[in-house]
């Protein structure tokens, strides 16, 4: 957190706000540590049945890495998605935060309230986006899915040779 | 503070963008063109989703409705949205014209049909080689012929296209015919310089005249001033409407926005099929109020459009090689609107679904899924947020009309923007007149899809470059 920032100069706008108030990731990250745990519990639950074998933490940099590199002016309320994720189940449940529950709890958490719910729970339910992007966008999930990179398609050899 | 002295800024390098650019090039203008996002040529792209999608999307591909229920994918980079098109060529019909005139926007259609034709021909379009076509396409064509629906090649400008399928992430042999390969370039040859990773803060003016832009540049956000004699917004219909209003210039800005929203069911086959091998939409099935295109995509971008949680989204992932996506595209009303939001500092787009839409779009998904049945299909499943298989096609009606029923039963998204800058020559209606100005503004123009007053339904790329191609000499005259 940086609330220091915010005696000196008054924040124009609620993003200059959030990124005051957000605390700041490590250099070269996207997401506090914190965050990012939040994000590895999501993976945990919701890529459980995938056939692509990544690791949370794995999944957990290729978003990181996405984030930071795409420099979206609304990245920002991705950080605030995956901090309403960790503490939903606190304010709206009195239950412990996301990332400190059981895989079965958080699973069970998922199905009864974000993928049918609304409002906040509506919101949660994005997080699997990102997860689901940082896990099948990664060149590793090609085989498990069965998806041929065009180097290796045929179309493309034959092309080259005939070029 | 470095500053930039020209005779033409083009903020923007999309389809109206460059072919602005290039023509005041050719006229010898001293050109500059502006983009926010990165000069990214085709042989630094790759097939990686994870790289590609953050250098080449506007806001890294997060951009939403303020509902949160529709995602707004536009392009970030030299080039624009053209780098991340399907390059399908349609021209808008007859009708949609008519309604334009209705509001203010009286198209001289002759000419128009003249500069569809020069920008057709310009840009090589034609109909997908065989080879190409992508058996999503072809799968599509066979269903839809059966059902008797009105199913059509489309015309494509891909040049030497490959038949990757990777359209949406760039075109690493710069085959394409985006604005990246022929008229940013064409501008370049004749002198034009391009800015690129500079934004366009604000637009300095008073009574009536650009006497400045406020732009930064770089990753440093190093402040730049640009004196133009004329300036040419071609940020797309969310930029262009945005840097306006938060330039202070209001007067119907902002309104009139509308899309081409789009679902699109998944269908299953016993045996695999390999969508992804090809050109991602080749054929066209043109409905009442809807048009249905194959939408394949790699593995990253498809397992956002996968529904279902948990086994069912993995179930379908598995069978990657076995599933086609069919999406459905309706024009929407002109009843969307870009704001400049003083809380997040940056323009936001209010869009809510109508009745009406939702109802076209079930009726267009209906068709789509009854035409994978018949191209044997073994199942369809839809986009709703409660994983829904469509077993028989005999259900179609019944579990679709239950299932996406509501906006909130579904999410939709959209690559088409439209209005938000509309021509009328009304300036009671409009926020450009019939020489693309301003209404009220001698030196500053737009060119893009915002002038749109009404949506035309189709993919737009094809009537931007004829509009445009319409507005060069009247911006440049």
């Amino acid at each position: 957190m940086n609330p220091f920032g915010l005696l000196g100069r008054r924040p124009a706008n609620l993003e200059q706000l959030a990124r005051a108030l957000l605390p700041n990731p490590k250099p070269g990250r996207f997401f506090t540590e914190a965050e990012r745990r939040t994000l590895m519990a999501v993976a945990e639950v919701v890529l459980a049945d995938s056939p692509v074998k990544l690791s949370p933490a794995e999944v957990a940099d290729n978003v990181d890495t996405l984030l930071r590199e795409g420099g979206s002016r609304r990245a920002w309320r991705v950080r605030l998605l995956y901090v309403v994720v960790e503490l939903a189940p606190v304010f709206m449940l009195r239950e412990r935060p996301f990332s400190r529950q059981s895989p079965a709890s958080r699973r069970r958490l998922i199905e009864a309230h974000f993928q049918h719910g609304r409002g906040v729970w509506a919101i949660c339910a994005k997080a699997r986006h990102l997860v689901y992007l940082g896990c099948y966008a990664d060149a590793r999930a090609n085989a498990a899915v069965g998806f041929v990179p065009v180097a290796e398609r045929e179309r493309y050899t034959r092309r080259q040779t005939a070029t | 503070m470095r500053t930039e002295t020209t005779d033409v800024c083009v903020i923007g390098s999309g389809a109206g963008g460059g072919l602005i650019a290039y023509e005041a090039a050719q006229r010898g203008l001293r050109t500059l063109v502006v983009e926010r996002g990165p000069y990214v040529r085709g042989a630094q792209m790759n097939h990686d989703e994870l790289s590609m999608i953050p250098r080449l999307y506007k806001d890294g591909g997060l951009q939403l409705n303020t509902t949160l229920d529709m995602f707004i994918l536009q392009g970030s980079c030299v080039g624009g949205s053209t780098v991340l098109a399907n390059y399908a060529m349609f021209r808008a019909r007859p009708e949609v014209f008519h309604e334009w005139r209705r509001l203010g926007a009286d198209l001289d259609l002759d000419a128009l049909d003249r500069s569809y034709a020069k920008v057709e021909k310009l840009l090589g379009t034609r109909r997908d080689p065989p080879e190409n076509v992508s058996p999503t396409s072809a799968l599509l064509m066979k269903g839809a012929t059966a059902m008797g629906l009105d199913v059509r090649w489309m015309e494509k400008a891909l040049g030497d296209c490959t038949g990757c399928g990777g359209c949406n992430i760039g075109c690493v042999w710069d085959h394409k015919r985006s604005s990246l390969t022929t008229y940013i370039p064409w501008a370049e040859q004749r002198g034009a310089r391009i800015l690129a990773d500079t934004t366009v803060e604000k637009i300095v003016w008073r009574k009536g005249q650009v006497q400045s832009l406020e732009a930064t540049s770089g990753p440093a956000r190093e402040p730049l001033r640009i004196v133009a004699k004329k300036v040419v917004v071609a940020g797309g219909a969310i930029g262009s409407p945005g840097l306006l209003l938060k330039s202070g210039i209001e007067k119907n800005v902002g309104r009139r926005t509308s899309f081409n929203i789009g679902a699109a069911v998944v269908a299953e086959f016993d045996d695999p099929i390999d969508a992804y091998d090809g050109d991602q939409m080749s054929v066209v099935v043109h409905g009442d109020g809807y048009n249905i295109e194959p939408v394949h995509n790699p593995p990253g971008a498809t397992s956002l459009m996968t529904p279902g949680w948990f086994g069912d989204h993995a179930r379908l992932m598995s069978r990657y090689r076995h599933i086609a996506f069919v999406g459905t595209m309706t024009g929407s009303q002109p009843t969307g609107r870009v704001v400049h939001s003083p809380f997040f500092g940056h323009e936001e787009t209010r869009y809510r679904v109508s009745k009406e839409e939702l109802g076209t779009l079930r009726r267009g998904m209906k068709d789509s899924a009854r035409a994978m049945f018949a191209a044997g299909a073994r199942r369809v499943m839809l986009p709703s947020h409660r994983f829904q298989t469509v077993e028989d096609a005999a259900e179609i009606d019944a579990v679709m009309d239950a299932a996406l029923a509501t906006r909130k039963q579904f999410d939709r998204g959209t690559s088409h923007p439209q209005g938000g800058c509309a021509w009328s020559d009304d300036p009671e209606l409009g926020a450009v007149d019939r020489n693309f100005a301003v209404h009220g503004f001698d030196n500053l123009f737009v060119c893009d899809a915002s002038v749109f007053p009404a949506g035309i339904g189709v993919n737009p790329i094809d009537t931007i470059l004829a509009v445009a191609d319409l507005a060069a000499p009247r911006i440049l005259a």
